[in-house]
């Protein structure tokens, strides 16, 4: 009697489980964001990583991998990186891109891509976070030194 | 034998060091006074003797705090001056939070707890490692590429190109070109500095047909690197310069000036930038009377 009544009343418990895949839009989960762009001064422009075209930027906008950002001459803004308080001012006429970054556990760490420009940057606590910065000439590294193994 | 039976006695009789009696008419904040030097230590008797409020009754034996007690409120003194001193540690925020939590216990008579809230307080923004903020400058040139990364503050930055890292200590810079190494970029000579003629020379010179006045010859010290020299001559307050000439030697003949206050700047420039201008060396110069003598004879 019970395994009947449990063989009944299985199908009703599993109904959430067993949608067909099509009536249930596969949905990525958002990547989280690397930072936040704010403290807006002039024309700044973003421009996300999937998009072709740019836009104009607004206070907060969150900023994912390879997306890139640019200024205009005597415009400015500010990145706040999520996690570790690293902040990188963006100077005018400048343009950077968020690059990917491989988060350890305990040592977050952030890269940067400066093609042109000026930045100013400050990490807040260089003895557990690092930021790495990446221009077409060299690498600059402050913080904690990661060792790849 | 009846000496050590003595000093038994007296040590029994000898009230115990770890609790004190309340007197007549005494509040708990005069026996905390009394007992501890601090009547803001009532709270720690209160809590330390289970007091409900700080009436107690005459002829009650109150509990008192050990020796724990006293290196707790070492960790804390030690705590607060190092929080004092460290005004803008990054880590200050986390360390002040820590030692008001250690603040509390003490109050609470938990004194081991605030012994090591205090500690760690204190530990947080007096480690030689204690985090300072980095901060660092990277400007990329329209050029190639080429990248000058400055450092501002705290620890240095590490600048790899090529497989070559050079670390960029606060007050640094380097600049790497691309394809190349870090380097450090050389530096602009140093400033000049004027010689003659000295600060605040009154000059006296025959005037010419218009009344003008010179020679004047102006000597600074020669720096290394300089290939040449920029001088600047202005007159009183005014802020064009009457005379803007380049010399490769470090000295130079004015042509003639009328007469009146000058001031006059000197400034390096080599393969590596220019000087900052020299800080004004000041002259006057001022018509020099002429001596006429008349021979005696028939023209006296």
């Amino acid at each position: 009697m019970l395994l009947a009544l449990a063989l009944t009343a299985s199908p009703l418990g599993c109904d959430s489980e067993d949608k067909p895949e099509a009536s249930a839009p596969a949905t990525a989960p958002l990547p989280a964001p690397r930072a936040h762009l704010r403290g807006l001064k002039g024309s700044v422009q973003i421009k996300r990583a999937t998009a072709d075209e740019w836009s104009t930027a607004s206070d907060n906008v969150p900023l994912y991998e390879n997306d890139k950002v640019r200024t205009e001459a005597g415009a400015g803004a500010d990145l706040v990186f999520a996690g570790n308080g690293s902040t990188v001012h963006l100077g005018g006429d400048s343009l950077i891109g968020i690059a990917e970054t491989r988060p350890r556990p305990g040592r977050p760490r952030t890269d940067l891509t400066v093609l042109r420009g000026r930045i100013d940057a400050e990490v807040e606590r260089p003895a557990t976070q690092s930021l790495s910065v990446t221009t077409p000439a060299a690498t600059i590294q402050a913080g904690r030194e990661i060792v790849f193994q | 034998m009846r000496t050590a039976l003595l000093l038994v006695a007296w040590l029994g009789l000898t009230p115990a060091q770890d609790s004190t009696v309340v007197g007549a008419n005494e509040s708990l904040r005069e026996v905390a006074t009394r007992v501890l030097g601090d009547a803001a230590a009532a709270a720690e008797l209160r809590a330390l003797n289970n007091l409900s409020s700080d009436t107690v009754a005459e002829g009650t034996r109150l509990k008192l705090p050990g020796q724990e007690r006293v290196l707790a409120l070492k960790a804390l003194e030690t705590a607060r001056t190092l929080l004092a001193q460290a005004k803008d540690a990054p880590g200050l925020p986390e360390a002040t939070a820590r030692l008001k939590a250690a603040e509390e216990h003490f109050r609470a008579a938990r004194y081991p707890q605030a012994s090591e809230a205090a500690n760690a307080a204190g530990a947080q923004v007096a480690a030689p490692g204690a985090p300072q903020a980095s901060a660092f400058t990277v400007q990329v040139h329209p050029d190639a590429g080429t990248t000058t990364v400055t450092v501002t503050r705290g620890p240095p930055v590490r600048v790899e190109a090529e497989g070559v890292t050079r670390p960029v200590g606060p007050g640094e810079t380097v600049s790497v070109e691309k394809g190349h190494p870090p380097t450090v970029p050389p530096s602009p000579p140093a400033i000049p500095r004027p010689e003659q003629p000295a600060e605040g020379a009154l000059l006296k010179r025959r005037a010419d047909a218009q009344g003008k006045l010179g020679p004047v010859k102006l000597v600074w010290a020669a720096v290394a690197g300089a290939e040449r020299y920029e001088v600047e001559v202005l007159r009183d307050a005014q802020p064009t310069p009457v005379l803007a000439q380049a010399s490769t030697a470090p000295e130079l003949k004015l042509p003639l000036l009328p007469a009146g206050r000058y001031r006059w700047t000197v400034r390096a420039v080599g393969g590596a930038g220019r000087s900052e201008r020299s800080a004004p060396r000041l002259f006057e110069l001022a018509p020099d009377k002429l001596k006429l003598e008349v021979q005696k004879g028939q023209w006296q």
